[in-house]
């Protein structure tokens, strides 16, 4: 539960560290709209990363979950990878979908 | 040398990759293995199916040991839990030279006895190969050493080299020749960074006694009796008192054990000088509980049943100790970060496995025999290896179940496999034998459930369902690693061509 939660959120966090980058947005096709709004989605993808991270230090088991978010980063920023370079226009919506998909989760996994 | 900062880190980086390079590849891709130690033992032995209580299968396995081997030095035993279904023993009996010899068997956790079950090393070979790479002792360990020390060095070497570490970070350019495999070379050194630098470091660290021994010698001279003793408090070790003497009640001591545990389960079990007066049994606590173990055991005196000793550490450097060398076996992990670390192992094969191939494709136009060796060794010293993981899960199935020696049998699979791989990389063109040996690993791994669903039927729990998912994975990614390669192919000869 905790991780998929996490894993999510460092989802969309590096999601849109990538679109914020000049070369990934142009690869997405990125509106102009959000291109100008680089340094607003680079700092909301810091905040997601962030937060993705205080999910797993906010509970008990704080030494497994600080150990699994580093994998769980990788993960979530090889999945951006393998986006990038299948179908980059893509990238575009994931951080929305995938922010939208936690509260999905949530109740689903409740 | 190179003029610059960076020319000689990426000088370093290069060399230094290349020195242990395809040793590092092997010890990185059975490690990675040995994260599924458990699940693969217990792969590989189809016989044992039933689950008991661990204290009852020590003390069933401590039953058979009494009468096949009541003269050995000692009993070593891993009690099952929720990943290992059978006792996995250790003891040592004389040969027909008199000589002592170790064997490892998997006892029955219900009957306590080895003879249905194949005998084979399991998890146990990946595990042990990962660290002392089948060499006499020390030499495989030292040697084992040397090259996470090395690998040290080259990642931090590398990235020291890497410029662009965070502009690209999320660069995969496929289909560009060198510029591709370069790319796929940083991603995958990069997103899994934090666990390749932990992973090297403290897999040193495990080996840190035997490498970095003057600490040691400086505090306690020639007496490593007394510095091991103080390493290791709750080991309680005596001689043989010389007179025979009967075990005692060990299901109490067992019971008593867990109990001291707070009820956590056993994990190793030891009895020493067993059928002799100064007989004792120690007990650990199973390391699955936290990322660092806290060395809990208790000790009794097997006779008796007195407790002799009882342990859990608390000193702060012994701690630390614990929490790194945890960190590498990965023992306390969850099912979710033992993929995890799978993952990560595979990026980290994967990265020594390409940056062996990026010190070819860069030094291809050069020509001469030091290169053209490289390139040709790599092909089989790096791609043989995962034919051969194959080869020894396929002899697991397909040897006769009662062969003498299967044990080896299966291990001399794994190593005639590996080694004709890389005669044959040698022989032929790299190209070509890139392609030929992926595609017949491709083969072997696909072949592999259907091989097991003949020989020993369809799995049927998570244990032989996630085998096969993960050979059909390797594989399909073998396969899909194929297309590419024969359209390189066929582009090279043209480029000639067209030269000349």
């Amino acid at each position: 539960m905790t991780p998929l939660i996490s894993l999510l959120f460092a989802l969309a966090g590096l999601a849109s560290l990538a679109l914020a980058m000049p070369r990934h947005a142009a690869q997405a096709k990125l509106g102009a709209l959000w291109v100008a709004r680089a340094p607003w989605l680079r700092g909301c993808g810091w905040a997601a990363l962030g937060f993705s991270l205080l999910v797993r230090l906010a509970r008990p088991d704080w030494r497994t979950g600080l150990i699994e978010w580093i994998g769980e980063a990788g993960l979530a920023a090889a999945i951006v990878v393998v986006v990038l370079m299948r179908r980059p226009q893509l990238l575009r919506g994931l951080p929305a979908v995938v922010l939208l998909m936690v509260p999905i989760a949530a109740l689903l996994l409740r | 040398m190179k003029t610059g900062f960076r020319q000689s880190m990426a000088w370093l980086h290069a060399w230094g990759g290349l020195i242990f390079g395809w040793l590092l590849f092997a010890m990185a891709a059975t490690g990675t293995a040995s994260v599924f130690k458990s699940e693969i033992s217990d792969w590989m032995r189809p016989e044992v199916r039933m689950r008991t209580d661990p204290v009852d299968a020590v003390a069933a396995a401590i039953r058979y040991l009494s009468v096949a081997a009541p003269a050995s030095s000692g009993w070593y035993m891993d009690a099952p839990d929720d990943r290992l279904a059978a006792t996995i023993a250790t003891y040592d009996v004389k040969d027909a030279n008199g000589a002592d010899e170790y064997r490892l068997a998997a006892l029955d956790p219900v009957t306590g006895r080895p003879d249905a079950i194949r005998d084979t090393l399991g998890g146990e070979f990946f595990y042990r190969f990962h660290f002392e790479l089948q060499l006499p002792y020390p030499w495989g360990r030292i040697l084992a050493s040397a090259a996470g020390m090395l690998m040290l060095v080259v990642l931090i070497s590398g990235i020291a080299t890497h410029r662009r570490i965070f502009a690209d970070f999320f660069t995969m350019r496929p289909g560009k020749g060198k510029r591709s495999w370069l790319d796929a070379h940083n991603v995958l050194g990069v997103l899994a960074l934090p666990f390749h630098l932990m992973i090297s470091f403290t897999g040193v660290l495990t080996l840190i006694t035997l490498t970095l021994p003057w600490a040691i010698t400086a505090n306690y001279g020639a007496d490593t009796a007394r510095a091991f003793a103080d390493l290791d408090p709750g080991y309680y070790t005596r001689p043989r008192a010389g007179r025979p003497a009967p075990l005692g009640d060990l299901r109490a001591m067992l019971t008593d054990a867990r109990a001291r545990f707070g009820g956590d389960a056993i994990g190793r079990v030891t009895v020493e000088n067993p059928n002799d007066a100064g007989a004792v049994l120690l007990v650990y606590r199973n390391d699955s509980n936290g990322v660092g173990y806290d060395g809990g055991v208790a000790a009794y005196d097997a006779v008796t049943g007195r407790l002799l000793s009882a342990y859990a550490e608390q000193r702060p450097a012994k701690s630390l100790y614990n929490l790194l060398y945890g960190l590498h076996m990965g023992r306390f992990a969850p099912s979710f970060s033992r993929w995890l670390y799978f993952l990560c192992g595979l990026a980290l094969s994967a990265t020594i496995a390409t940056g062996l191939l990026l010190w070819t494709i860069g030094r291809e136009k050069e020509g001469g025999l030091g290169n053209a060796f490289v390139a040709r060794f790599t092909v089989g010293a790096t791609g043989g290896l995962p034919l051969a993981m194959a080869g020894f899960f396929l002899a697991n199935r397909i040897l006769p179940v009662t062969l003498t020696g299967r044990q080896d049998a299966e291990v001399h699979v794994f190593f005639l496999v590996w080694g004709l791989a890389t005669l044959f990389g040698l022989l032929r063109r790299p190209a070509r034998a890139w392609i030929e040996i992926v595609a017949l690993t491709a083969c072997a791994w696909l072949a592999l459930p259907l091989v097991s669903a003949v020989t020993v039927g369809l799995p049927y729990d998570i244990v032989g369902l996630g085998f096969d998912g993960v050979a059909l994975a390797l594989g399909g990614a073998f396969v899909a690693a194929i297309p590419p390669m024969l359209r390189k192919l066929r582009t090279v000869p043209k480029l000639r061509e067209r030269r000349t």
